[in-house]
């Protein structure tokens, strides 16, 4: 039933990025051609000549507008993350998805986990847009060629602590992607209690929520921060390799963002399944 | 045999607006069941918890014995008393939707009457009018093999020819083995077609009948009683 | 024939006697197959149960049989179906006779005006509709 959900959410989805993703990639080689030697070296004659400015205009509008895009996705992503959860789930289209024969985290999961991925994907298709704008093929084929020169000063020991050094750190913006995600989620499924004012109760509970999650993650952090001095942990890591030490700090920052993230699914699971109130 | 809709003491309060008060429900297999009463008298609030859309405040509901969940949704075929499908599918998606999800759904039957109300299922429902998308909302639900129909004003807002449609539809879909209940205040046109009637009033059961006992004691039809009993 | 119902009765009540004036009036034959309880509840938009019910008086009557996987079927007793018409007919007659006396006319002065009605020459169709 999951992946049934993922595959509508999808296609409802979609269908709202697709053209925009588009549209970017057009834009890069648009500003790609405006900008490229060929027309720098016609814009010098044109404007010895005095006639650049429709040109010059043209260029600066589209690359104005390629930066407006990039914003304009980030924003939508958002917005259809809020808009997919608030509007399906709890306006009028909630009569359907919640008389289909699926459970509550089947809904949540669903629409976490594409929403978040429409986030990754947008900065991926960012990235390959800017790409595609200021690097020329042969650019790319160097950057490619480069790696393994500079991959050769390393020991195999730095090289694995690289490699996991990433992974940790994608691993950790997808985690606190997901925890943020689920954040707002609980908030609007706290907010669909107070059925006149849901908005103003979901914009409540999200700054209720998001605080207190502060204060504890604050606490947590104190009370760490006391017990490794009681036990004078930073002595005994002074022998440690830092990288070591850095791993273990990612993994914990990492496992008490999914924390966060589990306790914001519960609420939003309890709430939806046990407390709902579409009116 | 097990009822297949059994509600206890049901309450549910908005604040302290109670929309329904200490109900006590029994609705067996086999019938057509018509819920009568005014608007705003917790009609709704009832088809709507037995839905899971809303939660109950207190007391206990059952669907075949099971509380409210994922089993009970797959016995339960319910059409609101609004448009609650995305306005940018188109009739086809929202078939394949359904016959991915519920089990008992009947892809044929659904062409077939689309096809008898001339509806074109490549059509976005963004393309129809008010009348034509709560034609396809029926369909659909109809087109479910399920064991309990909760139909939400289901003529509400439909002209004449499509009612008796409506109203054949369901006598036609008739099975033994499940309950249809239809909310609505436009008596007189679908009384024929009712087993029993449940007239609710501020949230309570203020009558629970079948429509010739009605007829039998009261010489006279439950269109005409009803009148009566909610004088304005 | 259409089906029609009135609000003062119960509808089964009044598909018994609809479901008679057919038999009688010869739209379902003596001995001819009744259509299901589905259909014939859809034909006339009321529910199948208390279709079921009309039916099942009517079997109790005699008017009609259950053959067990053939369906129901009318009786092919003439004879009933002739006194049951007989029975109907009477009932339209005192019906007749009570409507005539609300007006204040005698049962003597009904029977005469009959007789001359009947020796009236038939109006055209469309007049007296």
């Amino acid at each position: 039933m999951l992946r049934k959900l993922m595959k509508y959410e999808l296609r409802a989805t979609g269908r709202i990025f697709l053209p925009f993703f588009g549209a970017l990639i057009v834009l890069s080689l648009l500003n790609k051609l405006f900008y490229s030697n060929r027309a720098e070296n016609m814009m010098r004659t044109l404007r010895q000549n005095g006639k650049g400015l429709p040109i010059e205009i043209t260029r600066v509008i589209s690359m104005a507008l390629f930066i407006f895009l990039i914003c304009a996705i980030f924003m939508l992503a958002a917005i259809v993350m809020i808009q997919r959860f608030y509007k399906n789930l709890l306006g009028d289209e909630g009569y359907l998805m919640f008389t289909l024969p699926v459970r509550p985290w089947q809904l949540i999961t669903s629409k976490a986990a594409v929403s978040c991925m429409w986030l990754v994907v947008s900065g991926l298709v960012t990235l390959l847009a800017c790409l595609l704008m200021m690097a020329s093929l042969g650019d790319i084929i160097d950057i490619f060629a480069g790696l393994p020169m500079s991959f050769r000063n390393l020991t195999p020991q730095s090289a694995l602590h690289g490699v996991l050094l990433s992974f940790e750190v994608c691993l950790l913006m997808l985690v606190y992607l997901f925890y943020f995600i689920l954040l707002v989620y609980a908030a609007i499924a706290v907010g669909q209690l107070w059925s006149a004012h849901k908005l103003l109760g979901a914009f409540g509970a999200f700054i209720v929520l998001n605080t207190a999650f502060q204060i504890i993650t604050f606490s947590a952090v104190w009370v760490f921060d006391k017990l490794t001095d009681m036990i004078s942990l930073p002595a005994r890591w002074g022998d440690q390799h830092i990288l070591t030490v850095m791993h273990a700090g990612i993994w914990m920052v990492l496992l008490w963002g999914a924390l966060m993230g589990a306790a914001c699914f519960a609420l939003a699971n309890w709430l939806l399944g046990k407390k709902l109130n579409l009116e | 045999m097990e009822p297949i809709l059994e509600c206890k003491v049901l309450t549910k309060r908005y604040g302290s607006k109670e929309a329904l008060s200490s109900v006590d429900l029994t609705v067996q297999r086999g019938r057509i069941i018509g819920l009568l009463g005014p608007n705003g008298s917790g009609k709704t609030t009832l088809i709507k918890i037995a839905s899971g859309l809303l939660s109950p405040t207190l007391g206990e509901i059952r669907i075949a014995g099971k509380p409210i969940g994922v089993e009970t949704k797959e016995m339960v075929s319910y059409l609101p008393d609004r448009p609650y499908l995305g306005d940018w599918m188109r009739v086809n998606d929202i078939i394949d939707l359904f016959s991915d999800f519920y089990r008992g759904f009947d892809r044929m039957k659904a062409l077939e009457m689309l096809n008898r109300l001339n509806i074109n299922p490549s059509d976005r429902l963004k393309t129809m009018s008010k009348g034509t998308k709560e034609k396809v909302q029926l369909i659909l639900v109809m087109s479910r093999n399920a064991e309990l129909y909760l139909l939400d004003e289901p003529i509400g807002g439909v002209d004449p020819a499509t009612r008796d449609y409506i109203l054949s539809t369901i006598i036609g879909n008739y099975s033994e083995n499940a309950a249809v209940i239809i909310s609505t205040h436009l008596i007189a046109d679908v009384e024929r077609v009712l087993d029993d009637v449940i007239f609710i009033e501020h949230g309570r059961i203020a009558l629970s009948s079948s429509v010739d006992g009605i007829r039998e004691e009261r010489g006279m039809s439950v269109d005409a009683l009803f009148r009566e009993v909610f004088k304005c | 024939m259409t089906w029609e119902f009135k609000g003062d009765r119960p509808i089964y009540i009044q598909l018994i006697e609809q479901i008679q004036m057919r038999i009688v009036s010869g739209q379902y034959p003596a001995g001819s197959k009744l259509p299901a309880v589905r259909d014939l509840a859809a034909e006339a938009s009321v529910n199948p149960n208390t279709m079921q019910k009309a039916l099942a008086e009517l079997e109790r009557d005699g008017l009609v049989h259950t053959q067990r996987t053939a369906g129901r079927f009318i009786t092919e007793d003439h004879e009933m179906i002739r006194s049951i018409r007989e029975k109907l007919a009477r009932e339209q007659v005192a019906l007749f006779f009570e409507k005539m006396g609300q007006l204040g006319i005698s049962r003597e002065e009904t029977l005469r005006l009959l007789q001359t009605a009947d020796a009236e020459p038939k109006k055209p169709e469309k007049e007296s509709a």
